[in-house]
C-alpha cells in the first residue's frame, strides 16, 4: 500500500474520501414514552324490529302500514367525535374523516380508526350522518363504490348521504320500487328548472347509551346499529303511498326523513384486548 | 412486407454483388498503446478509395480496400496521435493497431462527445454503427440490452433507462455536450431519451456510478447522447446519409435523410426523420398496443472563423402523435418539442489553457395526453397538457498543468413546469369541466461549480473531482379546488433550498501489460426533482397511488465504491470484471397520506402517497464482459450482469377488496424495478473477406424473484431469446443490416415492463421480428 500513496496528493484524496464515507451519520436514539392511549373501531349492523335485516324479502311493515322490503343500504358517516367525561371532545379524523357503509360490502361495515385515543371514560359518541357542507365536494371520490354515490350537480352536487333502496306494495297492491335517498335539498323558484337555494340535509347523531371506558392498549369496538324502521316513524309517520318512490327533489319529504333520523342509530359496546 | 420479402431482397443483393465484383475488406481492432484497451470511435480512412469507417465499442472495424495495390489507412482519434499504415498485401489475420495517446492525453477536446481517456471512469461507448445494426426505434430499447442496464417500458416509445437499479432523475441524461430535456409527462412517457431519434445518434457514452461530476449533478450514472455530426473539411465536401429500416410483426418503418457538408470555415447538417409503427403480436399471438408516430427536423451550423475557434448553433424540432401507452391511464396524443443550442470550443490559448468550452441551450416540450382510447372515458374524459422548459448552460476551462490536467467551470439549469388536467363528466352533461393543476408554475434552479483533476504516472491514472450545487425550487401553492372553487387541498410552503457537495476519486493501477485494477469512490448528491417536490396528486409511481410532491424533502446521496479488474491479451481477448456497492442515504420513497387530509383524484388508485426521505437503501452488483481477440473469420463476446437493492425497513400497506386496511413493516425488502441477472453470448462469422458478417446472439435473462413486497411487485419468469443478425457491405456506399430477433417466437416480457392498466397482464414484448436496415452514404 505504501507505494500506492507515494504522491502526497494521492494520499490526500483517499483520506478525503474515507472521510466522506465516515460522514454518513448516526441515527439519533429516542426513548419511547409509555403509551397512554387505546383504539376504537365502529362496526355497522342493520336491523328492522331488532332483528338483522333479511334483504329482498317483503316481510316488513312500517308504521304507516306499508309492506316493504329492503334491497340495499348505502350511506356516509363523517366527523366521528368522542365526548370525554372531563368535558373535552376528540374528533377522530387523523386518517379517515368520511366513511362509506354498504350492506353489500362487508369490508365497509368496519370503521377502524387509526387515531390514538387517550384512556378514560367517554360519555358518548356522535357523528355526522352524511357529509358536512364544507366537505361535500363533487368528484372528491374517484373510485367506486363511493363515486357511485354522487349527487347530481344541478341538485347541489357532492354525494348522497343515504341510499335506502327497496320496494313496497303500493295502493294498487303492486310491487313498486322506492329510492329513499338523502342528500342536498333544493328550494325551487320554478320546478324543476330554477333552483333558488339549496338545503344542507346532513345532521348530527348522538348515539344513545354509547358511554364506554377505554383502558391503555385497549381496542374498543362499538356496534352501531341502524334501525331501519325508525326512518319511517317518530316523529313523522312516513307513508310510501303519500310520498312516492323517489324523494331526491322533494325537500319537504327529505326534511321529514331528517327529522326521523334522530333515533335511527343505537350502539352496543364490546371490548377486545 | 413480410420476412420473406426482406430476405429475398437480401439474397438478390448478395447474389448480384457476387456476380459483379469482389470487394475486399481489411478488418481489425484498434487499441490504446497505454493500457491495451480497445478504442471506440476511431475514424479510419482508406486514402486509396476514400472509404471511411469508425471503430465500434469493441474497437473493431472493417473497411473496403482495393486488391493488388498499396493500401494506406489513416487512424484518427481526438485523444490519440494520428497513425498511418501502409499495407502492401491484404493480411490474412485481422490487424491489431495501437494508437499512442496524445501528450495532452488526459483531456478531452471533442465538442459534443467525450474523448476523455481516463481509465478509472467506468465508461461504455456505443457507436453509430452499433445502433444502425438494430431494429430498435427507441434509445431506451437499445440501452436496456447493455450489461446492468434496463428500461422501464410503459408503451410503444419512451423506454426509461435504468443503470444498476438507478432510474429517473437519479440518472443525468444530456445531449450534445449538456443540453437537457425535461419531459412533459408526469408519468415519464417521454423521458429525455424519447425526444431524440435513435437514428440521429452518432454515439452514446454511459458513465456508471457517481464519478463523472463535471457534466452535471450525477447520482447514479450519466448518459451522454451525441447527435451532432458537423465536420469541418480541408476542402468543401457534401455527404448524404440515408437510412430506411423496416420490420415485420411490429409493422412499421424508420427513415432518415441527412445532408451534411462544409469546408474549413463552415459546416452544416440538415436531417429529417419519419418513423411509424403499429401494434404487434407477442410470442403467444396476443396483440399488443404499440402504435407510434414520430417525425423530426434538425439543423446544425458550425463556423470556424479562425483555426481553433469553433461556434455551433443547432435547432431540433420533433413531434410525436398518438403513441400508445397501455400501461398508463392515458396515451400520448401530441408532443411538440423544440431544442435550441449554441456551443463554443476554443483552443490555442497558450500552454496553460488547453481549451475553453461553452454551451447554452433551451428545450421546450409541449405534451398532451388523454384517456380517450380507454374504456373509462365514457364516464370521465381527462386531458392533460403540460409545458416543460429546461434552460441551461455550461462553461468549462481546461488547464494543462504539465503533469496533470485541471478542468473547472460551472453549469446552470433552470426547469419550469406547468400542467393542467381537465375532467369532463360525460354522465352529467350539465356538470362544468373540472381543471386540476398537476404542477402549478413549478420552478427548479441549479447552479453548479465543478473541478476535475487528472494525473497520470507510468503505473497509475488518478482522477478526483468535486462539485458544488446550489439548488433552489419554488412553486405556486400546490392546490386542489372543488368544482365550486373551494380549496380542498393546499400546501403553500413550496420553497426549497439545497447546497449539495459531491465528490469522487479513483485510481487505475496498470499492474502490467495485461492487467489493470481500478478503484473509484464517490458521493453523488441529487436534489429532489420537480416531480418529487411539486407534483399534485397524480399516479406517478410504480404502485397504484396518487402521488403528492414534498417541497421539504432532503437531497438524496449515493455513496458508491467500484472495483474493476481488466485483463487484456492479444491472443486471449479482453476480460473486464467489476463489482460495486452503493449506500444511499435519505433515499426518496413515499408513505400514505390520510384520506382525511387529501383524497385521491385519479380513478382506480388506492390512495395518496407523499414523497419522503427514508434512512437508507443499499445496492450492489457485478458485471463481467469478455470479448475474443479480433480474428479473421470469427469473433465472439460474452457479458453477464446483476444488481440487487435492499430497503432495510419498508412499509407495506395491506389491501383488501381494493381498500387499504392497515400497514406493516417489512425488513430488508428488495427495491422495486431492479433488472434480473442477465447474460449475453454473441458469435459472429466474417465471410467474403469481411463483406458479409452473419452473427447469432443469445440473451438469457433469469427470473426475478427478488421483488419488493412493499410495492406488491410481481415476480417475472426467466426467458431466453435468440437473434440472428447479418451485416452486408454491398459497396462503399451501401450497407445492409438485417436479422431476425426473437427467432423462436418466445413469449416473454422484461421484468421492468409495467402491467397493462386495469389488469395484471404484463406488457409483452414482440414475438419474432424480421428486420432490415438499409444505409446509404454518399
Amino acid at each position: 500500500m505504501d507505494k500506492l500513496f507515494r504522491q502526497p496528493i494521492q494520499l490526500l484524496y483517499f483520506i478525503a474520501f474515507a472521510g466522506v464515507f465516515a460522514f454518513t451519520g448516526c441515527g439519533s436514539k429516542t426513548n419511547n414514552p409509555e403509551p397512554t392511549t387505546g383504539k376504537l373501531t365502529l362496526h355497522f349492523s342493520h336491523k328492522i324490529d331488532n332483528e338483522p335485516i333479511v334483504f329482498d324479502d317483503m316481510r316488513y311493515v312500517n308504521a304507516a302500514g306499508n309492506h316493504y322490503l329492503v334491497n340495499e343500504i348505502q350511506y356516509f358517516i363523517s366527523d366521528v367525535t368522542l365526548y370525554h367525561s372531563n368535558g373535552t371532545s376528540l374528533l377522530l379524523d387523523q386518517w379517515e374523516d368520511i366513511h362509506y357503509v354498504d350492506t353489500d360490502l362487508p369490508e365497509t361495515q368496519n370503521y377502524i380508526f387509526k387515531d390514538e385515543i387517550p384512556q378514560g371514560t367517554y360519555d358518548s359518541i356522535s357523528f355526522t350522518f352524511g357529509i358536512s357542507e364544507e366537505k361535500n365536494h363533487s368528484l372528491m371520490f374517484v373510485n367506486p363504490p363511493e363515486s357511485f354515490m354522487f349527487w347530481p350537480e344541478n341538485l347541489g352536487g357532492g354525494y348522497h348521504y343515504l341510499k335506502l333502496n327497496g320496494k313496497w306494495f303500493n295502493e294498487l297492491d303492486q310491487e313498486a320500487p322506492f329510492n329513499f335517498h338523502l342528500g342536498i335539498g333544493q328550494i325551487y323558484f320554478s320546478y324543476p328548472d330554477s333552483v333558488s337555494s339549496f338545503v344542507q340535509n346532513y345532521f348530527r347523531v348522538i348515539l344513545p347509551a354509547s358511554a364506554f371506558n377505554l383502558a391503555v392498549g385497549e381496542t374498543k369496538s362499538v356496534e352501531v346499529i341502524m334501525n331501519v324502521e325508525n326512518w319511517f316513524q317518530s316523529p313523522n309517520i312516513y307513508n310510501h303511498n303519500t310520498h312516492g318512490g323517489d324523494i331526491m327533489q322533494k325537500q319537504h319529504v327529505m326534511a321529514l326523513a331528517v327529522e326521523n333520523g334522530w333515533n335511527v342509530f343505537t350502539a352496543n359496546t364490546m371490548t377486545y384486548k | 412486407m413480410n420476412s420473406l420479402h426482406y430476405m429475398s431482397i437480401l439474397i438478390i443483393l448478395l447474389i448480384s454483388d457476387l456476380a459483379i465484383a469482389q470487394t475486399n475488406y481489411i478488418s481489425g481492432v484498434v487499441r490504446s498503446s497505454g493500457n491495451n484497451q480497445p478504442i471506440a470511435h476511431v475514424e479510419i480512412t482508406n486514402v486509396q478509395n476514400d472509404a471511411s469507417t469508425l471503430t465500434d465499442h469493441k474497437g473493431l472495424f472493417s473497411i473496403p480496400v482495393k486488391e493488388k495495390s498499396v493500401t494506406v489507412l489513416i487512424f484518427r482519434h481526438l485523444g490519440y496521435e494520428t497513425d498511418t499504415l501502409n499495407i502492401n498485401k491484404i493480411p490474412n489475420e485481422p490487424l491489431e493497431v495501437f494508437l499512442q495517446e496524445k501528450v495532452s492525453k488526459l483531456t478531452e477536446v471533442e465538442v459534443f462527445g467525450d474523448a476523455n481517456q481516463n481509465s478509472t471512469l467506468l465508461k461504455t461507448e456505443i457507436t453509430r454503427i452499433d445502433l444502425e445494426k438494430t431494429p430498435f426505434q427507441d434509445i431506451g430499447s437499445y440501452l436496456r440490452t447493455e450489461p446492468n442496464m434496463g428500461g422501464i417500458r410503459k408503451g410503444a416509445m419512451g423506454i426509461d433507462p435504468v443503470i444498476r437499479g438507478f432510474k429517473y432523475t437519479q440518472l443525468n441524461v444530456q445531449i450534445n455536450g449538456g443540453t437537457k430535456i425535461e419531459g412533459g409527462c408526469p408519468n415519464r412517457m417521454d423521458p429525455a431519451t424519447a425526444h431524440i431519434d435513435i437514428s440521429d445518434l452518432q454515439k452514446i457514452t454511459i458513465y456508471k456510478g457517481p464519478y463523472a461530476l463535471k457534466y452535471g449533478p450525477n447520482f447514479g450514472g450519466l448518459i451522454r447522447l451525441v447527435t451532432n455530426e458537423l465536420s469541418f473539411n480541408e476542402s468543401y465536401e457534401t455527404h448524404l446519409n440515408m437510412m430506411v429500416g423496416g420490420q415485420t410483426n411490429y409493422e412499421g418503418y424508420k427513415s432518415r435523410l441527412n445532408v451534411a457538408g462544409g469546408n474549413k470555415l463552415l459546416a452544416y447538417s440538415l436531417s429529417t426523420n419519419w418513423n411509424k409503427y403499429g401494434d404487434y403480436s407477442s410470442g403467444n399471438g396476443e396483440t399488443m398496443q404499440g402504435s407510434s408516430n414520430n417525425y423530426s427536423l434538425k439543423g446544425q451550423l458550425g463556423i470556424q472563423p479562425v483555426a481553433g475557434q469553433k461556434f455551433y448553433v443547432g435547432y431540433d424540432r420533433s413531434w410525436g402523435k398518438n403513441i400508445d401507452f397501455p400501461t398508463l391511464p392515458m396515451d400520448e396524443r401530441n408532443d411538440n418539442t423544440e431544442i435550441y443550442d449554441f456551443s463554443y470550443l476554443g483552443t490555442g490559448f497558450g500552454d496553460v489553457v488547453h481549451f475553453i468550452r461553452a454551451h447554452i441551450y433551451n428545450s421546450d416540450v409541449n405534451h398532451e395526453m388523454d384517456n380517450k382510447s380507454r374504456p373509462f372515458s365514457d364516464t370521465v374524459v381527462a386531458i392533460s397538457n403540460i409545458h416543460a422548459i429546461n434552460t441551461g448552460g455550461r462553461f468549462a476551462i481546461n488547464f494543462d498543468l504539465g503533469k496533470g490536467v485541471l478542468e473547472a467551470g460551472s453549469g446552470f439549469e433552470r426547469i419550469s413546469k406547468d400542467g393542467t388536467r381537465s375532467k369532463t363528466m360525460i354522465m352529467q352533461p350539465n356538470m362544468p369541466v373540472l381543471y386540476e393543476d398537476l404542477w402549478n408554475n413549478s420552478l427548479v434552479n441549479n447552479l453548479g461549480l465543478f473541478a476535475e483533476y487528472q494525473y497520470k504516472t507510468s503505473r497509475f491514472d488518478w482522477i478526483a473531482s468535486a462539485r458544488l450545487d446550489i439548488n433552489q425550487g419554488n412553486s405556486d401553492p400546490m392546490t386542489r379546488y372543488s368544482m365550486k372553487g373551494d380549496t380542498i387541498f393546499i400546501d403553500a410552503n413550496t420553497k426549497s433550498n439545497y447546497t449539495n457537495l459531491s465528490l469522487s476519486a479513483g485510481a487505475t493501477w496498470h499492474i502490467n501489460d495485461h492487467q489493470n485494477l481500478a478503484v473509484a469512490v464517490g458521493k453523488g448528491v441529487r436534489s429532489p426533482d420537480i416531480t418529487e417536490r411539486f407534483i399534485t396528486l397524480l399516479p406517478v409511481g410504480y404502485d397504484n397511488y396518487d402521488y403528492l410532491g414534498n417541497p421539504q424533502l432532503k437531497p438524496e446521496a449515493n455513496h458508491e465504491l467500484d472495483l474493476n479488474w481488466t485483463y487484456t491479451n492479444s491472443r486471449l481477448g479482453n476480460l473486464t470484471t467489476g463489482v460495486f456497492f452503493s449506500f444511499v442515504t435519505d433515499y426518496i420513497s413515499a408513505v400514505m397520506v390520510p384520506t382525511s387530509e387529501v383524497k385521491p383524484q385519479t380513478k382506480g388508485v388506492l390512495g395518496v402517497k407523499r414523497f419522503i426521505n427514508i434512512d437508507k437503501a443499499y445496492l450492489t452488483g457485478f458485471e463481467i464482459n469478455y470479448v475474443t481477440p479480433a480474428r479473421k473469420y470469427w469473433d465472439a463476446a460474452f457479458s453477464a450482469a446483476y444488481t440487487t437493492g435492499i430497503n432495510p425497513k419498508a412499509t407495506r400497506y395491506l389491501i383488501e377488496s381494493g381498500q387499504v386496511t392497515g400497514e406493516e413493516t417489512i425488513n430488508n425488502d428488495p427495491l422495486p424495478e431492479i433488472p434480473p441477472l442477465e447474460a449475453n453470448v454473441a458469435f459472429y462469422v466474417h465471410l467474403l473477406k469481411n463483406q458479409l458478417s452473419p452473427g447469432i446472439k443469445w440473451r438469457m435473462v433469469a427470473a426475478q424473484n427478488q421483488v419488493s413486497k412493499a410495492y406488491y411487485e410481481k415476480t417475472s419468469p426467466a426467458f431466453t431469446t435468440v437473434e440472428l443478425m447479418v451485416t452486408y457491405h454491398y459497396s462503399n456506399q451501401v450497407t445492409l443490416y438485417g436479422g431476425v430477433s426473437n427467432l423462436f417466437n418466445t413469449n416473454y416480457y422484461e421484468h421492468l415492463n409495467r402491467r397493462i392498466v386495469g389488469s395484471l397482464s404484463p406488457y409483452l414484448e414482440p414475438g419474432r421480428i424480421c428486420y432490415l436496415n438499409l444505409i446509404i452514404n454518399l
